[in-house]
């Protein structure tokens, strides 16, 4: 008791110190960027590029992920054998571990693909001394047998299925074998190393889709030591040749790229007619990534994101739907952010190549066996005013399952028939399904992959819209993983899903009600239409033309008219970049990180 | 026993009733069961119907008087119906909580032995995860929605009063009036539910009071974080959507909830405590 008081006045000076070191800590970093780099930046130039990720990634095994956070630091940190066109539009395959274009034979079946010889693994222990070294063509057909491995891929085989040979008869070995798969034993005839740099790709049939996998991210080169090395673990090491290696991973925390500065790709010196003008060619010729690091904190929820793109520490960033409304409008021209923002930020608007749709489940005995009730939904949901009101006008209602960007889209077709807001057909459909007025029909529930706000007031929006004619929604908030879990098991009577392409062309979003394709792939309705199968194989490997587009308006009347989906809208997306970001232009098929500079004078002054 | 169970009860009636500011908390809290007993009875008005445009501010009528919501909807009509479910999950879980606490606290108070240290190991297990943990981890197996929330907290939410009893049972087990009933021949669930159990019952009383203010709070807390009510009909939906909204400048759907939620809980902690400084024996003169 007696020495109390000294104990008291020490605790009070340690608490004074501790808040008055805690206050200039906090000043430090705030002027410094929030994560803490770019005083450094501003001391030794090092360029850092920082983003956010709005949800954690999953897996970074090229031929695990299926999600889009995963997606994206795979296909920084990974190459592919081609890949896409950072400037032009349409979408354009490149070389990128290839050295040129593959050559075709002359009877379109064989493709030769010659690789570059100067690129190499990134250092890692799992190679001999813990240097990286130089990929050849065994690493891109072990890639390829991965991804073609049943026992691996259960998500995205189809991006390559039924077209190289021996590819589909090595997949269905691999079931067999189990995890036991042996690809020194196992081989897909139609893949031919012919020497260290080069290997053949033998079609069963001419194809002018057949390249566009091998710029999948899935489709990633990844070198058999690692895998051998890391086993399991090897979703969390990953080991590629891609324009940036990994700093430091944390799933929930920073992920930090850094520049590998092996990497062999070099800004492109077209583009676009206005890229020049617009400053995109700035850059032309200069080695690739132009940034020495990328930072990646996670920060799930919108406004901290939005108050650190505000302070400069985010250098580029999407609206949500509150900020939009506070900082941006849209007007007959497009998008552009008030007059108190506009001289700090610069507004990017584009085209996305995604596809928002209501998923029937055709087996279930209510809205699956009732083509007039699926009919009235579709007649009685309002799009455009969900567009309007919900997403601050950031989308297009479309009204077939291709992004109207990608050839033979809705932009082609011509005398689509179309499902526009009608509440009269809507009433007459119910009659029709057997509920008039919605009498006797029981509330219809639809999954959703997530309980955020923006989901509720999703539901909530088209309830009342259903509401209007007698039908009654009710919502299945639910984690990603149970939501996955129902859909794929069939369990669900409607659901909410998306599609962004894997590659620009109007079959990989046909390939969604594709009969074969039934849940737990892609065609997630389990719709069954042996006509409408059949004019999707047959469109399936022609090349676009009037020809192609006439079966794709066939296949969009039959879904019209079954509505095993119900075709909703297309996102644009709209994100704001701070002035000293530059060459920064909107591609949906790859991850710009590369391209990307920072004018580093500038950030660090404008930096809070 | 009787009649001095009769007269703490009458003098605890005349002690709250002669606090103006108790009184004046129960009216509020009748004022809420009313609005609920009203939405039970299909007569309050439907928040989910359109009566302006989206995000109008306040204005004279009732149901703008606190504005719209992004739909358009009356901020007032969604109070409404959040107070009723509010009402109702606080209602709902102190009587699946209390009469499983009481039974439980009051078998292991009085027999004591391998009983009470099962009862003491079952409430231990239960009390070491974090409550709102396993409301949540509950309410994934059951599902969502008003029944998968109430069963969620009613049972875990007994803990705190089982403990409760059980140490006033340990009490009262051995005092003359027990071993005298004991000795002209009563059974122990006699000896428990006829004679003990109205000796402690205002321990549950109070406890009830209390868990009711927790139940509304910890419905909010669960629909904010997305596992509650799904159907936009609660106080924590609208409390999630105004996080966007103050970004906006729009504060007053949360205004309106804020004060809903104050007035309530306040009027709930001010007769908690008035009743539990009316009828625990122990605060009395």
């Amino acid at each position: 008791m007696t020495h109390a008081p000294l104990p008291r006045a020490l605790l009070a000076l340690t608490v004074i110190l501790t808040l008055a070191l805690g206050a200039c800590g906090g000043s430090k970093s705030s002027s410094g960027g929030g994560e803490g780099d770019t005083p450094a930046a501003a001391g030794n130039q090092k360029k850092v590029l920082n983003l956010v990720r709005g949800s954690a990634h999953k897996n970074l095994d090229p031929v695990k992920q299926f999600d889009q956070a995963s997606a994206d630091i795979v296909s920084n940190l990974y190459d592919t054998v081609l890949s896409y066109h950072y400037l032009k539009r349409p979408y354009q395959l490149v070389p990128s571990l290839a050295e040129n274009m593959p050559t075709a034979s002359e009877d379109g079946l064989t493709y030769t693909f010659r690789l570059r010889k100067d690129v190499k693994f990134v250092d890692d222990e799992c190679f001999p001394g813990g240097k990286g070294r130089t990929l050849n063509a065994d690493d891109v057909i072990y890639s390829i047998k991965r991804f073609a491995d049943a026992n691996l891929n259960a998500q995205s085989y189809m991006l390559m299925a039924g077209f190289v040979e021996g590819m589909d008869a090595f997949r269905e070995e691999t079931k067999k074998a189990g995890k036991d798969a042996d690809y020194g034993t196992l081989e897909i005839s139609g893949l031919q190393k012919v020497d260290d740099f080069t290997f053949t790709m033998k079609l069963t049939q001419p194809n002018p889709l057949a390249l566009l996998p091998l710029a999948a991210s899935q489709l990633s080169i990844v070198p058999r030591e690692a895998v051998e090395h890391y086993k399991a673990d090897f979703e969390r090491k990953p080991v590629g040749s891609g324009p940036f290696k990994v700093q430091k991973l944390s799933r929930r925390g920073v992920i930090i790229l850094e520049r590998n500065p092996g990497y062999h790709g070099v800004y492109p010196s077209e583009g676009d007619p206005g890229d020049k003008e617009a400053g995109l060619l700035a850059s032309a010729g200069q080695k690739l990534p132009l940034v020495d690091e990328v930072h990646l904190p996670l920060i799930e929820e919108a406004q901290p994101r939005m108050l650190k793109f505000k302070r400069g520490q985010i250098d580029l960033l999407g609206f949500d739907k509150n900020n939009f409304r506070q900082m941006a409008f849209k007007d007959d021209k497009g998008f552009h952010l008030k007059p108190e923002w506009a001289d700090k930020f610069e507004i990017l608007s584009g085209e996305s190549l995604s596809t928002e749709y209501f998923v029937y489940n055709m087996d279930d005995p209510l809205v699956g066996k009732n083509k007039a009730l699926r009919q009235a939904i579709a007649y009685a949901l309002d799009i455009p005013g969900f567009i309007k009101d919900m997403r601050n006008g950031r989308g297009v209602k479309m009204h077939t399952l291709v992004p109207l960007p990608i050839a033979g889209s809705e932009r082609e077709l011509k005398d689509l028939q179309r499902y526009d807001r009608d509440l009269a057909k809507a009433k007459e459909k119910l009659v029709e399904a057997g509920f008039p007025g919605g009498k006797g029909l029981p509330p219809l529930t639809v999954e959703y992959r997530n309980s955020s706000t923006d989901t509720r007031q999703e539901f909530e929006y088209h309830r009342a819209k259903l509401a209007e004619v007698g039908i009654t929604l009710k919502a299945n908030f639910q984690t990603f993983s149970a939501f996955l879990q129902r859909v794929d098991s069939g369990n669900f009577q409607m659901t909410i899903s998306g599609w962004a392409a894997d590659y620009p062309d109007a079959e990989n979003f046909y390939q969604l009600t594709y009969g074969p394709n039934k849940r737990p792939g892609p065609n997630a309705s389990g719709y069954q239409n042996p006509e409408y199968d059949k004019l999707y194989e047959r469109s399936r490997f022609m090349p676009n033309g009037p020809e192609r587009y006439a079966i794709f308006k066939q296949m969009a009347d039959i879904l019209y008219e079954d509505v095993p989906v119900f075709v909703t809208w297309t996102y644009i997306p709209v994100s704001m970049r701070q002035k000293w970001v530059k060459n920064r232009k909107l591609n949906s098929m790859i991850t710009g990180h590369r391209f990307i500079d920072i004018d580093v004078a500038a950030k660090t002054k404008g930096v809070q | 026993m009787a009649e001095r169970r009769d007269s703490l009860w009458r003098r605890a009636g005349r002690q709250l009733m002669k606090r103006r500011g108790v009184v004046i908390c129960f009216v509020i809290i009748a004022c809420y069961l009313l609005v609920a007993l009203l939405g039970i009875l299909g007569l309050l008005p439907d928040y989910q119907e359109r009566v302006g445009d989206s995000y109008d501010p306040p204005s004279a009528s009732f149901a703008l008087m606190l504005g719209t919501d992004i739909f358009g909807r009356s901020v007032v009509y969604k109070i409404l119906a959040g107070t009723k479910t509010a009402m109702l999950i606080g209602l709902v879980v102190p009587a699946i909580a209390v009469p499983i606490g009481v039974t439980l606290g009051a078998l292991g108070g009085y027999f004591g032995g391998r009983v009470d240290a099962f009862i003491v190991w079952f409430f231990s297990v239960i009390s070491s995860v974090p409550y709102i943990l396993i409301v949540i981890a509950i309410s994934f197996v059951l599902g969502k929605g008003m029944l998968a929330i109430c069963v969620a907290m009613g049972t875990v939410g007994w803990v705190g009063l089982c403990r409760l009893v059980r140490g006033e049972f340990i009490k009262h087990r051995h005092r003359e009036y027990a071993l005298a009933s004991r000795l002209l021949g009563a059974g122990d669930l006699t000896i428990i539910f006829r004679h003990i159990l109205p000796n402690v019952i205002h321990v549950a009383i109070i406890t009830a009071s209390l868990q009711v203010l927790g139940a509304i709070k910890s419905e909010v807390i669960l629909t904010y974080l997305g596992v509650g009510i799904q159907d936009g009909s609660s106080w924590g939906t609208m409390i999630s959507d105004a996080a966007g909204e103050l970004v906006q400048g729009i504060f007053w759907p949360l205004i309106g909830v804020v004060f809903s939620m104050f007035f309530v809980i306040y009027a709930l902690n001010v007769v908690g405590d008035a009743l539990r400084d009316a009828l625990d024996p122990k605060l009395l003169d």
